[in-house]
């Protein structure tokens, strides 16, 4: 059994994170773990000792009750670690020490897909993001997930892809593509032979076929971000590695409207 | 549902009345053709001979695009033209088998005047018009941005049809909490006609999506789902609207909801949504 730990508030991008989580469910056994952390604007107004537990607890009781309405709203087929967990101050700082006393296998938050890559590049670039050492799913639609693609780039370790990836799922249990990513000014994508990778790419489908798996489709695609995001629409979700720097790879995972699977 | 095809002599109108004729048949509305004869121009007691012509021309194509087996307008000819009040002309297919009326009008006046004039009296849900693909290219006489005028002013959506493309995704741009029904049911015929996809775009201010957008996002994602159409999500800042839009046009179908209490309606003002209707070769939707 894997656990999960996903961070909901009341909105639609959690609303979509709960309903794809619940489809994922059916691809990995997996236990969830609801969390949701509030964050007060002026906490330091709020004293010391009861009169500032108390103004907590009515916060805590604010979230909770946050929580419970989507929670009931969404009636979500999923297994529950337990209560959901409901923390006053800052929300990375409550994440990560959430992670660090029980080390979750996925952390899933939903986030509404943009226009703007700024958004995501402040959200990859967030303390959470940065310091989390297990693998996040970021929910940005709420798609079938029948066709998993893992995508490979420069900069992409190709161990750390698929041994994430087969932590996660068991073999065969859903189809799967592998696509390398190459930058180019150019409008129009071009597919590339895939012998033009052959050594990289066989660093990713052996170790993954040493396990069972059974890569579908090998494809080699040079284009614009924009334009490949386009193309991979398809896949319920794209299973990719923590981009460290800003690059065209970066810039792809925030113009993919597909849910993501960040590796760590 | 009824629905307005205000037409001309020009080449969009018969692009227009093909694409009218797909939505039709979907959603079995009853069709008025309505070509505008403005004033001065032709006989006194019968419709202008080319605009008449032209008008029996985009039935028969209308017939011929609604499919024969399962039209709902049977498949006879157009009747005598008749006049039915000072300056307006009607006829109708004369058909045993029709299930739903599809009326030819010529009427004679203001282009706009006319085509707002019948929208109102028809209580009109749709209106598709067509539109020179360039600006450059002949227009509707006598009314500078008349699709723009009529897409800002009619009490209803209006389809701008400019030359006929392939569509892959639909787009409904929404910032307000109020979405008729009408209005997700023409998204729904659009993404049916086209077979596309759906993109559902939510503008939000810089502190974010407004919480009744965001509901009402959520409300209209689940209820294509509930029809099994695919839809996808977006949030674009109120800053990149318009850009965002402009370039979304050139390879999907735009739809803007334009209500009352819609900040688009600020964004996309009436000089904007001519700008944006004007500088893309695409159709627009304008949803009321």
């Amino acid at each position: 059994m894997k656990t999960a730990l996903i961070y909901i508030e009341e909105n639609l991008a959690s609303s979509m994170a709960l309903r794809y989580t619940s489809r994922l469910a059916n691809l990995i056994d997996l236990a969830l773990q609801v969390i949701h952390v509030e964050e007060p604007e002026n906490k330091n107004h709020f004293g010391t000792g009861w009169t500032r537990r108390t103004w907590e607890h009515g916060i805590e009781e604010a979230g909770l009750q946050e929580v419970d309405r989507l929670l009931k709203t969404e009636r979500i087929d999923c297994r529950f670690l337990g209560s959901p967990v409901v923390r006053v101050g800052d929300r990375d700082s409550e994440l990560l020490s959430e992670m660090s006393h029980h080390p979750y296998n996925l952390y899933i938050e939903g986030r509404l897909n943009t226009a703007s890559v700024r958004d995501f590049y402040s959200l990859l670039g967030s303390r959470l993001y940065r310091k989390m050492t297990c693998p996040s799913l970021i929910v940005k639609n709420l798609v079938p997930i029948d066709r998993v693609l893992l995508l490979a780039a420069e900069g992409v370790d190709p161990d750390q892809l698929t041994s994430c990836f087969s932590r996660l799922f068991d073999p065969e249990s859903i189809p799967v593509d592998l696509l390398y990513f190459h930058f180019q000014e150019n409008d129009s994508p071009v597919w590339e032979q895939e012998h033009e990778m052959a050594d990289y790419l066989n660093e990713i489908i052996t170790p993954l076929a040493d396990k069972g798996w059974n890569i579908e489709k090998k494809q080699v695609v040079r284009g614009t971000p924009e334009k490949v995001a386009d193309l991979l629409r398809d896949y319920g979700l794209v299973v990719s590695t923590f981009p460290t720097r800003k690059c065209p790879h970066y810039e792809l995972l925030a113009m993919l409207p597909n849910p993501i699977l960040i590796c760590k | 549902m009824k629905m307005l095809v205000p037409v001309d002599t020009n080449p969009y109108s018969a692009v227009a009345a093909r694409k009218a004729a797909k939505l039709a048949i979907n959603t079995w509305a009853d069709v008025t053709i309505l070509g505008i004869q403005t004033a001065g121009s032709a006989a006194n007691n019968m419709p202008d001979a080319a605009l008449s012509s032209a008008m029996s021309a985009y039935c028969k194509a209308f017939l011929s695009n609604a499919g024969e087996m399962e039209s709902p307008y049977g498949d006879g000819e157009p009747a005598p033209w008749r006049a039915t009040g000072n300056g307006v002309w009607e006829t109708s297919i004369a058909s045993e088998t029709a299930k739903k009326s599809l009326r030819l009008m010529v009427k004679k006046g203001s282009t706009l005047d006319m085509i707002l004039e019948q929208a109102a009296q028809d209580g009109s849900d749709f209106i598709v018009i067509g539109s020179p693909a360039k600006v450059a290219d002949p227009g509707w006489t006598g009314e500078l941005d008349l699709t723009a005028k009529v897409a800002n002013k009619a009490p209803c959506s209006v389809l701008v049809v400019k030359e006929e493309k392939s569509v892959n995704t639909v787009m409904g741009i929404l910032d307000q909490d109020h979405v008729s029904q009408e209005s997700l049911e023409l998204i729904n015929q659009m993404v049916t006609v086209h077979q596309a996809e759906l993109k559902i775009v939510g503008l939000a201010t810089a502190k974010g999506l407004d919480e009744r957008v965001e509901m009402k996002m959520g409300e209209v994602l689940d209820y294509y789902a509930s029809k099994g159409v695919k839809a996808w999500i977006t949030m674009v800042k109120e800053n990149e609207m318009e850009d965002f839009a402009a370039r979304a046009a050139e390879t999907s179908l735009v739809g803007i909801w334009l209500g009352k209490k819609s900040f688009l309606a600020k964004i996309f003002s009436k000089d904007r949504v001519s700008q944006l209707i004007n500088a893309t070769n695409s159709s627009v939707l304008v949803l009321k």
